[in-house]
């Protein structure tokens, strides 16, 4: 009897735990998934933000701008970017995201603390200190309540969602046995991302589940509201609306941006990355988009995803992958960029404010505000602004990225060369040909921009790489040509004969390179039939004198170049000097094995020839 | 293996005379009218000497030969030689390819002849891989007044190497190459002591001056060298351009200065002149600011 008291007692209070645990009712694993009348019923209770227009209760295109520098003296500024002014400035202690709501922006402020401000003049209108041993992982902002998600570190960790309403009360706390993401609000609903496969969406007012969506096929890290619509995601980005209740790609609004492989492309920061509920690496490397739904599925706006990478913007057609246009950022990094509907808003780390046309790369407006700064927030959807001057051209914009002199962008670089090739028109090959001849270039860097330039085969850029080969050896000068391999190889890939006497000149030369030797003959033997014949003279002529020379026997590989186009291109008498220097005692045994071995691949064997006898001279 | 040239050879010898280096048959002829007579001077003088009997064919063989040193023997010996088949189995050697310490030999003895029909092959191993090669055909091509050898030794200035670039300088100081003074200055900037002879025997008045000018660009030794090497040359003019030289060496730094001013002022000679005293004086003040030097 005792013992079944006991056994009641403790499932009594096991219960009672796991009510605890519960809080809201959010965030069980019992809960129901997926269900289209829990998801109606979200959409029922949502007030739809009007479209293309700011959260804030001034209605106004804000950026909320922190400050760089030690924490203590950080700032955070309000910039109306519509008046292109600063609306308010005040010292905080930014160490997180800043959340935008109608009247508040909030935002962790030192170590642990949540300070709500009034969005009219900076001033803190109410704080909430997280309690000891909790680490804040991100927040959201909805109207006048502040939304955030925060873990107990201690014997065993667990997570909470916590709602504040004015003055900094706690509404409602919502507790969770796994991991949560950091949450996104819009319209009274707020959407969790919650142990990577569930979006959980609760009433903001109770902090009650509503729905749950289940992802079956794909990780949920992400989840974004902007003022026409809610996104989730990982690899491809789900639009929430009524076929999300499948939970699976196939059936929901899904869709992703055609980008190259070797750029970073990440649709939205990471909400269970810590790291990441503050202002990071990751808002200088993001997909830069807007989306909606159609019967085909998710759409980018104007059919265009921009990736951002620390100072270079690139936009591709989110279908096909082709490049639009692409922006260079001089000098400093873009620290925070969004994409608000017409234009790409950024701000650098230089305190550089300003803002791209979409659907050119155009710059709009660039100004100064005066900080340098770490991050920025923009409430701005619906900002417009017309550019003044044309963009430049994809080329000058690649061209300005593959010439830049910061070293740490070797993928970009990478990239855009590759790109480069892609694209037609003189410039491209100059563009190539200066980063190719320019010797602070990184190898790899260079190495692409050869391959690329050898493989456009571009006979209309035949006198730029005419001029590469200009420069010739002079100590008194101080000049060396450079990259005349590449250059070579280019102009053989071309097959103009035009470029013979500039060859032949660099072959002529003592301080060319055996490597560069090699290339020169490997490019007049494939300029070929087509005007080779020009270079027989000097092709028999540097085979002969250096077939003898001990330094060239350890690497054949010149003269079997100077072979090998002998004998595409020679002829008979072409044949005939293989054939000599195959037999004749005075060549050097490796460079005689390789002759041998070429006349026996065409086919027609080195024979010893009759003696003759030896001239007479008539002393 | 018997060496001696294949018909095929043969042929191929002609096809490179035709197009390779363009010389031989009627292209010789013609060139040889174009040469300048100094060619032929050189030609006369190096002929004065008896002309040695050479075996031609049996040099030809060593030339040709696996035995390296043999063929630069051989190559010697055809270059004493003023027959034209002397010549021709050097240029015909040179063309179908030496080793290169023969070729710098074969190259010497080519160049020896001062032939016109010489002048293709010399021009090639102008650009030899090879420095010593190089050298030789440069200093080769110093014999001729033809266009093309000008310019091919005007061109070693701008070597790589140092030697081939002395070996222009050589010119210059031989032929008293005028027109080679801002290119030898430019070299006594960056250092050749080559250039330190050669300016000194084309000096001029006006060349002393601009080298005065060099004092702290050019290094300091070399620049008094060449100036004290100047010094030594009697034919400057009046004693004020030698007092300017002497001043000029003054202001360069360092022994080498002293040394200089120190040869001239103690140089023998019948009259008493001003720059000697000048020099001296100077001597004397650079060794009281030694002195004074800590």
């Amino acid at each position: 009897m005792n013992q079944t008291i006991r056994r009641a007692a403790v499932l009594a209070i096991l219960a009672l735990v796991l009510s605890a645990c519960a809080g809201s009712g959010a965030f069980t694993y019992s809960a129901r998934d997926n269900d289209p009348t829990d998801l109606a019923r979200a959409f029922a209770l949502e007030s739809s933000p009007a479209a293309g227009t700011p959260r804030n209760s001034l209605g106004r295109p804000l950026a909320f701008l922190v400050t760089a520098g030690p924490v203590d003296g950080r700032k955070l500024l309000a910039w109306d970017l519509d008046a292109k002014q600063l609306l308010w400035k005040v010292s905080a202690k930014v160490t997180s995201r800043v959340v935008v709501g109608s009247k508040i922006v909030a935002a962790r402020e030192g170590a642990n603390t949540i300070v709500a401000r009034s969005v009219t003049d900076g001033r803190a209108l109410w704080s909430h200190q997280l309690p000891e041993n909790s680490t804040f992982l991100g927040a959201a902002a909805d109207g006048e309540q502040v939304f955030y998600v925060r873990r107990l570190d201690g014997a065993r960790r667990s997570w909470s969602l916590v709602a504040l309403g004015p003055g900094g009360s706690v509404n409602w706390t919502a507790d969770a046995p796994g991991t949560l993401g950091t949450p996104a609000a819009r319209g009274g609903l707020v959407y969790m991302p919650f142990l990577t496969q569930w979006l959980a969406i609760l009433d903001a007012k109770t902090g009650k589940q509503v729905a749950r969506l289940l992802q079956k096929d794909e990780a949920l890290n992400f989840v974004r509201t902007t003022s026409d619509g809610v996104f989730y995601g990982s690899k491809g980005i789900f639009l929430l609306d009524e076929h999300s209740f499948h939970g699976t790609r196939g059936d929901a609004t899904y869709g992703g941006a055609v980008l190259p492989d070797e750029l970073r492309a990440v649709y939205h920061s990471d909400s269970f990355s810590e790291v990441q509920a503050g202002y990071s690496a990751f808002d200088r490397n993001r997909v830069l988009w807007r989306a909606f739904g159609d019967k085909n599925g998710l759409r980018f706006q104007d059919d265009l995803a921009v990736l951002l990478t620390y100072r270079f913007f690139f936009a591709f057609d989110a279908t096909s992958g082709a490049l639009r246009w692409v922006h260079n950022h001089a000098r400093h990094d873009v620290v925070s960029a969004e994409h608000v509907g017409s234009v790409i808003a950024y701000v650098s780390l230089e305190g550089e404010i300003g803002a791209l046309d979409v659907k050119t790369g155009a710059l709009a407006f660039q100004q100064k505000v005066g900080e340098r700064l770490i991050g920025a927030t923009f409430d701005a959807d619906g900002f417009g602004a017309v550019a003044k001057t044309p963009p430049p051209t994809a080329t000058e914009g690649l061209a300005s990225i593959v010439w830049d002199r910061d070293a740490r962008f070797g993928a970009v670089k990478l990239y855009a060369i590759t790109a480069l090739g892609r694209l037609g028109g003189a410039g491209v090959t100059e563009a190539l040909l200066r980063v190719i001849l320019d010797e602070t270039t990184a190898q790899p860097v260079s190495q692409k921009a050869a391959e690329v330039l050898i493989a456009r085969k571009d006979a209309e850029a035949l006198p730029l790489l005419l001029a590469a080969l200009a420069p010739r050896y002079d100590f008194l000068e101080g000049t060396k040509p450079r990259a005349v391999d590449v250059v070579a190889r280019a102009l053989g890939a071309i097959g103009r004969t035009e470029a013979v006497p500039a060859l032949l000149a660099h072959l002529a030369n003592p301080e060319t390179s055996l490597g560069v030797a090699k290339e020169i003959l490997s490019a007049l033997g494939d300029i070929g039939a087509g005007g080779g014949e020009n270079a027989l003279p000097a092709l028999r002529t540097f085979l002969l004198v250096y077939r003898t020379d001990p330094a060239l026997d350890s690497n054949t590989s010149v003269l079997t170049a100077a072979i090998d186009a002998l004998l595409r291109l020679g002829g008979g008498a072409g044949r005939e000097t293989v054939a000599f220097v195959a037999g004749d005692a005075g060549t050097q045994p490796r460079v005689a094995d390789a002759a041998r071995r070429a006349l026996a691949k065409t086919n027609a064997p080195a024979t010893a020839a009759p003696t003759a006898p030896t001239p007479t001279p008539a002393e | 293996m018997k060496r001696t040239l294949l018909p095929l050879v043969s042929g191929l010898l002609a096809l490179i005379f035709d197009v390779g280096f363009g010389i031989g048959g009627a292209h010789a002829k013609k060139k040889a009218r174009a040469v300048a007579p100094a060619a032929a001077s050189v030609a006369a003088a190096a002929a004065a000497p008896a002309v040695p009997s050479v075996d031609v064919p049996g040099e030809r063989k060593l030339l040709l030969g696996a035995d390296v040193d043999r063929a630069i023997g051989a190559a010697r010996k055809l270059g004493t030689s003023r027959a034209r088949a002397a010549l021709d189995t050097l240029l015909d050697a040179l063309a179908l390819g030496l080793s290169p310490r023969v070729a710098a030999v074969a190259v010497e003895a080519a160049g020896a002849h001062a032939e016109p029909r010489a002048l293709d092959v010399l021009l090639y191993y102008a650009t030899h891989r090879q420095v010593d090669v190089r050298v030789r055909a440069v200093e080769a091509l110093g014999q001729f007044d033809d266009k093309r050898a000008r310019v091919a030794v005007d061109r070693a200035y701008a070597d790589a190497q140092k030697v081939v670039r002395a070996a222009a300088c050589r010119d210059a100081e031989r032929r008293k190459e005028k027109l080679a003074g801002p290119k030898l200055m430019a070299l006594l900037v960056k250092g050749d002591e080559a250039t330190s002879p050669a300016l000194a025997a084309i000096a001029s008045p006006e060349l002393a001056r601009q080298l005065a000018e060099l004092v702290g660009i050019a290094p300091d030794a070399l620049l008094a060298e060449t100036l004290g090497r100047i010094l030594a040359r009697k034919d400057l003019g009046k004693e004020q351009v030698y007092v300017q030289i002497v001043e000029s060496l003054g202001k360069v730094p360092g022994d080498e200065a002293e040394v200089q001013l120190a040869t001239y002022a103690g140089a023998q000679e019948k009259i008493p002149r001003l720059s000697k005293r000048r020099a001296q004086d100077l001597l004397e003040q650079r060794s009281q600011e030694n002195k004074g030097t800590p």
